[in-house]
C-alpha cells in the first residue's frame, strides 16, 4: 500500500504524460490556500496599525490643551 | 453547549476564544494537508483510466465542495443577521464570500485542469460546471454590493438579502442548466466515476485532504473574522487594551 | 405627489387599484421610460446579424438567444426608473408606511412596471423574429415565454433595484446582481423556442415558467420589500 509510485525525482515531476495539468492545478490550489493565509495577516497588521495610529493620535490631542470638541469627535469616526 | 454558542455571538468574546485556536488549527489543517499530498501525489496507485491525471481529484474536490459550503454558510449566517440582528453572524457572513470565491476560483481552475487531459477541453458547458460558475458570480455580486454602501448597517442587510435571494436561486439554476444540458448535449453527464468502485488506496488520501482544506477554510474564515471584529470594535475598550498588550508587536 | 391622501378611507382593493392607475399614469407622462427600452430592444437585437456572415438558416438557430438575452438586458435597463422617482421625492418613504400592506402595493408597482415596459417587448418581438428569420414554428412558443418570463425578469431585477435605489451610480452593478440569478428563465424561455422547433411538446416547459412567474411573484414581493426597507434610512 505504501509504495512509492515512481521510479525517480524527474519521473514524479512528469507525473506520466499529465505534468503540465497536474502541476498546475496544484499550483492554483495553493496559490488560493496562501492568499487565504497572507491577506488575512496583512489585513491585521494594517488594521492594528490604523487603529494604533489613531489612538496616538487622539493621546496628542487630549495631551494639547488647545484641542476643540470637535476635532476630538471627528478624530474618533 | 448553548452557553458556548451564545459566547460566540459576542465579537469580543469569539475573538478572544478563538485566539489559542488558531495555531491549533494551522497546525492540523497543515499536517493533515501534508499527509494526503504526499499520499495522494506519491504513493497512491495511479489510476487504470486516468493515470496520474487523476491526483487532480484530491485537491478539486475538496476545494470545490468548499465553494458551494461557504455559499450554504454565508446564506444561513445572512438569515441569521436578518432574523435575530446577530452581528457576530454578519461578521462572518462578510468574511465567507471572499473565501468562498477564492475557493470557487480554485474549484474551477482545477477542475479546468482535470478536465483537459479527460474530456480533452478545459471548459464544457455542462451543468456541475455553468452552475459553478454561476455560483462564483453569485459571490462576485454579494461582494460587489457590500462594497457599494457607505454605512455599514445598509451594506450588511443588502449583502444578507442578496445572499438569500441567491441561495432560493442556487438550486434552480442547477435544475435549469441540467435540463438544458440534456437537451442540447443528450443525457451524458460528465460526473466522476463512483468512489465506492475505487480502492482505498485511492480514496483514502482525500479523507485527509478533504478535512485539511475544511480546516484551512475555518481558520481563513476565523482569521478574517478576528480582523473584521478589532476594525468595528475599534472604539471598545478591550481592543485598545489589546493594542497595548497582545497586538502592541504587531 | 403621491396621491395616496385618501388611502386610508379607502379599502386594499381601491388602494391597489389607485396604486396601479397612478403608476401607470406617471409612465405615460414620461414616454421615454416606455420608449427607451423598446428601442434599445430592437437595436441591440439588430446588431448580432451584423456582426458576422450569417446565413438565414443560422440565424433563425440563434435567434431564440439572441432575443432572450436582449430582451433581459432591455428589462434590466428600464428597472431605473421603478423606484427612482419614488426615492427622489419623497414618496418611497410613504410608501413603506402606508397602512396597506407594502408587499401587494409592490405587486401592483412591478406589475405596472411591466405593463410599460415588459410588455411593448414582448409585443415587438415577433417583428425582431422576423429579422432573425425565426421559423414560423417558433413564434408562438417565443411570445407565449416572453409573456411568462419577462414579468418573471421584472420581478427579480427589482431585487436588485430595491438594494441599490439609494447609491449613485448603480447600473453596472445591477446587471452584476441580477444577471447571474436571471438564468434559469433565460435558459428556460429560450429553450422553450428551441423545443418547439425540435418537434417537441412544450407544455412541461409552459408549466415550469408559469410556476417560476408564480414563485417569483410570491417570494419577490418580500425581498423587494426588505431591499427597500434598507435602502431607505
Amino acid at each position: 500500500m505504501f509504495k512509492f509510485q515512481f521510479n525517480s525525482v524527474a519521473d514524479f515531476f512528469a507525473m506520466g504524460i499529465y505534468g503540465f495539468y497536474v502541476w498546475v492545478a496544484y499550483g492554483a490550489f495553493f496559490a488560493v490556500i496562501l492568499w487565504n493565509w497572507w491577506q488575512p495577516r496583512m489585513e491585521r497588521r494594517r488594521i492594528v496599525r490604523l487603529l494604533r495610529a489613531r489612538g496616538e493620535r487622539q493621546q496628542e490631542q487630549q495631551g494639547g490643551n488647545a484641542t476643540s470638541a470637535t476635532q476630538q469627535q471627528s478624530a474618533q469616526q | 453547549m448553548m452557553q458556548w454558542l451564545y459566547k460566540l455571538g459576542s465579537p469580543r468574546h469569539f475573538y478572544e476564544m478563538t485566539t489559542g485556536f488558531i495555531p491549533w488549527l494551522a497546525g492540523v489543517s497543515v499536517l493533515l494537508l501534508i499527509i494526503g499530498l504526499v499520499w495522494g501525489l506519491g504513493f497512491a496507485p495511479p489510476d487504470y483510466q486516468m493515470g496520474d491525471n487523476f491526483r487532480i481529484i484530491y485537491i478539486h474536490v475538496p476545494i470545490a465542495t468548499g465553494g458551494i459550503g461557504a455559499y450554504v454558510m454565508m446564506a444561513l449566517m445572512a438569515a441569521m443577521y436578518m432574523v435575530w440582528n446577530i452581528k457576530m453572524a454578519d461578521i462572518v457572513a462578510k468574511v465567507c464570500a471572499p473565501v468562498g470565491a477564492a475557493y470557487c476560483m480554485a474549484g474551477l481552475i482545477t477542475g479546468a485542469f482535470w478536465g483537459k487531459p479527460t474530456w480533452g477541453t478545459y471548459w464544457m458547458w455542462d451543468a456541475k460546471l455553468t452552475s459553478y460558475l454561476i455560483l462564483f458570480f453569485l459571490f462576485v455580486g454579494v461582494m460587489a454590493l457590500r462594497a457599494a454602501f457607505d454605512s455599514e448597517n445598509a451594506s450588511s442587510k443588502a449583502a444578507s438579502v442578496l445572499a438569500i435571494v441567491g441561495v432560493v436561486n442556487v438550486p434552480i439554476i442547477y435544475y435549469s442548466v441540467e435540463w438544458w444540458n440534456t437537451l442540447h448535449q443528450g443525457a451524458s453527464k460528465l460526473s466522476l466515476r463512483d468512489g465506492a468502485a475505487n480502492p482505498p488506496e485511492i480514496w483514502v488520501p482525500a479523507f485527509f485532504t478533504g478535512f485539511a482544506v475544511i480546516g484551512l477554510y475555518f481558520l481563513a474564515v476565523i482569521m478574517r473574522s478576528r480582523n473584521e471584529i478589532l476594525y468595528r470594535e475599534r472604539r471598545a475598550q478591550w481592543v485598545q487594551d489589546l493594542l497595548k498588550t497582545e497586538l502592541a508587536n504587531v | 405627489m403621491s396621491g395616496g391622501m385618501s388611502r386610508t378611507a379607502i379599502g386594499l382593493g381601491g388602494a391597489l387599484g389607485a396604486t396601479l392607475r397612478r403608476e401607470l399614469q406617471l409612465a405615460f407622462s414620461s414616454p421615454g421610460r416606455i420608449v427607451n427600452p423598446l428601442m434599445f430592444f430592437v437595436i441591440a437585437a439588430s446588431l448580432f446579424p451584423l456582426s458576422g456572415r450569417f446565413e438565414p438558416a443560422l440565424l433563425g438557430t440563434i435567434a431564440p438567444g439572441v432575443i432572450w438575452v436582449t430582451a433581459l438586458l432591455a428589462v434590466m435597463l428600464s428597472m431605473e426608473s421603478l423606484f427612482r422617482g419614488d426615492y427622489d421625492d419623497g414618496s418611497l418613504e410613504q410608501l413603506l408606511l402606508a397602512p396597506q400592506p407594502l408587499y401587494f402595493h409592490l405587486q401592483m408597482k412591478v406589475l405596472a412596471h411591466w405593463l410599460v415596459t415588459g410588455l411593448p417587448l414582448v409585443v415587438i418581438s415577433p417583428l425582431l423574429a422576423l429579422l432573425l428569420h425565426l421559423p414560423a414554428d417558433g413564434y408562438a412558443p417565443l411570445l407565449i415565454g416572453l409573456l411568462l418570463g419577462t414579468p418573471t425578469l421584472n420581478l427579480i431585477a427589482a431585487i436588485g433595484t430595491a438594494l441599490t435605489v439609494g447609491l449613485a451610480r448603480s447600473g453596472l452593478l445591477l446587471a452584476v446582481l441580477i444577471l447571474p440569478l436571471s438564468i434559469p428563465v433565460l435558459v428556460f424561455g429560450a429553450g422553450l423556442v428551441d423545443t418547439a422547433l425540435n418537434g417537441l411538446p412544450m407544455g412541461g416547459l409552459v408549466a415550469v415558467l408559469a410556476a417560476l412567474l408564480v414563485m417569483a411573484g410570491t417570494l419577490a414581493p418580500l425581498a423587494i420589500g426588505a431591499a427597500l426597507r434598507i435602502s431607505v434610512q
